[in-house]
């Protein structure tokens, strides 16, 4: 009798700790959720007389950074860091900053958009309406997840400048924030918009020059200047000249005439290696003499591409592993000087700027015959929205608003004065430390203590948020540090020594207009459709009835993903305006 | 036989009793599956509701309840697509090879297993076996590229010392995409599924083995006539079981294992709902994708089950 009363004892006591457990486990989430629900509460109890001008609030603001360079240089607290105390101090606000990695921020934003609840803000990648972000953006727009700023907007001190005409390019005013179909509503706010048209103005200071880069030593061993290398017969040429010479690595063996991008194989590499047979300019499509838009793969130029990246790859001329080495090995055969040629590299990436190793080779010439890099005006950088349920979503606007001004600007990207920065003839330059910090690449300090954006190289939230940019204008040089900085002495150098011409081509990629109303079901076939991987495909088939097969196939997708419906739709809007959509030959 | 008839008696008493008297008699068994029911309840059954999203066109704002209707329009529109029969054909492929192909591999590790006497060299063994379960599969992947990379992988600089084209880029043909799978799988999972069998090898009644000892029965017989048959039920169970998620065939594994050489059998019904569902949000597509591979999944189990229930006596209901 004993023994089953301590069985029983005993059985109910686990059952009861089970059950217990469970609960404390709801219990926990519970509180956490209705903690992290006040976080996002706004408390906006103003206003004191003693308060700044430049008051908006006091309250925190919540935001969900769907962006990886945001994400991975958040610092640990972001309300102690010396900018954001002094942003506290002037207008009231706080930041509680959210990112959650995951397989691509896009796939994290479509997520959490559909879980119906979002923070107060949310902040997405969006160069222009082309990016994959946008059509999840601009559904969530539609169904009223965001607020409506449009009659914010003529209040604010620079956003109000979006209302200007020709301030916004054509795709962000038409295509994303002023759409017609948003019934004069104005949902997502584009970032990093210069305050004047400088798409057409080369500057060596703050020039990205990437694409494809040479070794200096077999540059010299040649002889070649590697500006010469235009056409795709001169980059074969040189590709066998190289495989001839004898070149090694620094581990002694024979060097790949032509490597991975340094970040990585990728098909989009395609674009800097075969420009010669890139028919279709407008992702993929573009328009013939006699006015007929077609999709690439309707043409000759397909099989141009694929063999000619298959003949490089026959006879030794390319890594094997060009398309797929994974990021890692890719920067090994890239620092090991396995490769002779980096397919995509930047002057901006340490492997350039740290040394004289390498220099930029080409560009190569497109299906025009012509070198320049193609711009389409101007452009921003990422995008921005608040939640339809925010509270006072005017006061966060404001905050933005504050961000973007010249004043909110230098605290953003140089911190605090006295600092991290002293006026010098009414320039900001930054103190002997942050540059020493910056240049040693020590972030810790310059992310967690500081928290300026500083370029990029700090806290990226703050490079990230501002807009209406005119750096030398209003701080006397292009990015924090350009100036007296010594790091990117050589990145400015090359961008001096290997200037790049500009081209303006007017519109958007043809595909941007997959979000139209009517190509719903267009595009859901289409999105499922990669050209550039059916090329890697067909360029390592077994045989040439394969490779023929592999785009015979691909043409029968396309065309029962309903291509003729899109070409239709395209066709028309060019002949309505042939500036939408950017074809050139 | 006088306990079997006491246990016969319990039972038939217990039957009798309504279940408020069962309640208060076994409260603390019922106790204790409160936390059970509770998991599968939440967990399990809840989440099903969604269910109702492969009919509906998915609205953020308006939930899953009050998206509007759109009927079969994701059944059509994917039975009807350009890669339904190609996704189907690649699915029930690696579905074959992980429900079929793989599955007596375990039972036989478990058998040899079983007849190993040194304990120090059974227990160095079923160690390794378990191992790679732990790693994930970017780990194995990455190694994988490692291995095969033409030139300067270890495969093909073997290849190339003995004479051969040491260039093979296994990873991008397509005819090499299910033998690696299946290499990667069984190498994965062969020593953590045999642990099942081998419990419940060790629930086989020794008295057998002695008679057969006596009788005279080889090692291999004893496998064949006792051990084999002695865990047909946890077999038989396992199997059903594994035919139901034939048409699951894991996400990572393939998606990273994807290159675009082999993309055209590396695609499956489970990559396929994370492209258009997580990469495209298209949820309503997706979930429909989803019940499809659900559907057909408890269809073949409730065949498999109606089977062997007629052959083999052994069923999950």
């Amino acid at each position: 009798m004993k023994k089953n009363f301590l069985k029983r004892l005993v059985t109910t006591g686990l059952a009861t700790v089970f059950v217990a457990s469970s609960l404390i486990g709801c219990g926990t989430t519970a509180s956490n959720t209705a903690d992290s629900g006040s976080s996002t509460t706004a408390t906006s109890e103003d206003t004191t007389s003693d308060h700044p001008d430049t008051w908006i609030a006091d309250r925190t603001i919540t935001i969900q950074a769907y962006v990886d360079d945001i994400g991975n240089n958040l610092p640990a607290n972001i309300n102690d860091t010396e900018v954001m105390k002094e942003l506290t101090k002037r207008t009231g606000i706080k930041l509680d900053i959210q990112y959650t990695p995951g397989d691509s921020d896009a796939s994290v934003m479509a997520s959490q958009l559909a879980s119906g609840t979002i923070p107060d803000v949310i902040i997405s990648y969006l160069d222009d309406s082309t990016r994959p972000e946008f059509p999840i953006l601009l559904k969530a727009a539609k169904e009223g997840m965001f607020a409506d700023l449009s009659s914010y907007l003529p209040d604010t001190k620079v956003y109000s400048r979006y209302l200007e005409d020709n301030y916004l390019s054509n795709d962000t005013k038409n295509n994303i924030t002023f759409r017609d179909d948003l019934d004069g509503a104005a949902y997502i706010l584009q970032l990093s918009i210069d305050s004047e048209d400088r798409s057409l103005e080369y500057n060596p200071a703050d020039a990205y020059v990437g694409g494809l880069y040479i070794q200096k030593s077999i540059v010299d061993a040649l002889g070649i200047d590697p500006t010469s290398i235009k056409t795709q017969d001169q980059f074969y040429d040189l590709l066998v000249q190289i495989k001839n010479g004898g070149f090694t690595d620094d581990n002694g063996n024979a060097v790949y005439p032509l490597g991975p991008k340094f970040w990585g194989g990728s098909s989009d590499t395609l674009e800097y290696i075969v420009p010669g047979f890139n028919w279709g300019v407008s992702d993929g499509y573009n328009i013939t003499a006699d006015g007929t838009i077609q999709h690439e793969a309707d043409t000759d130029y397909v099989y141009d591409k694929i063999n000619y990246v298959r003949k490089l790859l026959d006879e030794g001329l390319m890594n094997p592993e060009f398309f797929t080495m994974d990021s890692t090995r890719a920067e090994e055969v890239s620092r090991s000087h396995n490769s002779a040629i980096i397919a995509d590299v930047h002057n901006y990436q340490d492997i350039v700027y740290e040394s004289d190793d390498w220099v930029p080779l080409g560009p190569l010439n497109d299906i025009s015959g012509d070198n320049s890099k193609i711009t389409h005006g101007k452009k921003g950088n990422g995008a921005w929205a608040i939640s339809a349920d925010a509270k006072n979503p005017e006061e966060i606007l404001k905050f933005f608003d504050y961000l973007a001004t010249p004043e909110g600007q230098l605290l953003c990207e140089y911190g605090v004065e006295g600092v991290s920065y002293n006026l010098v003839d009414g320039k900001p330059v930054l103190t002997d430390d942050v540059l020493q910090k910056m240049n040693d690449g020590d972030k810790e300090d310059l992310v967690n203590t500081l928290g300026a954006g500083l370029g990029g190289v700090g806290c990226n939230f703050f490079h990230f948020v501002v807009t209406n940019i005119d750096n030398t204008g209003n701080f006397g040089e292009s990015r924090p540090g350009a100036g007296s900085s010594t790091t990117y002495a050589r990145s400015v150098e090359i961008a001096t020594d290997y200037p790049r011409t500009l081209k303006l081509v007017p519109g958007l990629d043809a595909t941007a207009y997959l979000s139209a109303d009517s190509l719903t079901d267009v595009k859901a076939q289409m999105s499922l459709l990669n050209y550039n991987d059916m090329i890697v495909q067909a360029i390592y088939a077994s045989s040439d009835d394969e490779v023929k097969s592999i785009v015979e196939s691909f043409r029968q997708q396309l065309k029962a993903a309903g291509n003729d419906t899109f070409i239709e739709y395209l066709t028309q809007l060019y002949k309505d305006d042939s500036t939408t959509i950017d074809f050139y030959n | 036989m006088a306990v079997e008839t006491l246990k016969k008696k319990q039972e038939i008493s217990t039957h009798k009793k309504s279940l408020k008297k069962r309640l208060l008699q076994f409260w603390p068994l019922y106790l204790m599956l409160v936390p059970a029911i509770v998991y599968y309840t939440l967990i399990c059954y809840v989440p099903m509701g969604g269910i109702i999203l492969a009919f509906k066109d998915y609205s953020f704002r308006k939930g899953i309840w009050g998206s509007p209707w759109v009927g079969f329009r994701y059944f059509r529109t994917f039975f009807t697509s350009f890669d339904f029969l190609r996704l189907l054909k690649n699915t029930l492929t690696v579905g074959f090879i992980k429900c079929i192909l793989e599955f007596p591999f375990a039972i036989i590790l478990a058998l040899l297993l079983n007849e190993v006497r040194n304990m120090k060299f059974k227990k160095i063994s079923q160690t390794i076996t378990y191992l790679p379960h732990f790693l994930s599969t970017v780990i194995i992947v990455t190694m994988l590229q490692r291995i095969l990379a033409p030139n300067t992988g270890v495969i093909n600089q073997i290849v190339g010392s003995l004479g051969g084209d040491s260039t093979t880029f296994f990873m991008m043909v397509p005819g090499y995409f299910f033998k690696l799978l299946f290499s990667m799988d069984l190498w994965r999972n062969i020593g953590w599924d045999s642990i099942i069998y081998l419990a419940a090898i060790s629930g086989v009644d020794l008295a057998l083995y002695e008679a057969a000892s006596i009788d005279g029965c080889s090692k291999l017989k004893k496998m064949w006539y006792i051990t084999l048959p002695g865990i047909r039920g946890t077999i038989g169970l396992l199997f059903i079981m594994g035919v139901g998620s034939m048409l699951s065939t894991g996400f990572e594994q393939i998606y990273l294992l994807r290159t675009p050489g082999n993309m055209t059998v590396a695609d499956t019904f489970d990559t396929f709902i994370v492209r258009i569902g997580l990469m495209n949000g298209q949820f309503g597509y997706a979930t429909a994708v989803g019940l499809i591979q659900g559907l057909v999944g408890l269809f073949l189990v409730i065949i498999c089950n109606k089977i062997s229930k007629k052959y083999t006596e052994v069923s999950l209901w």
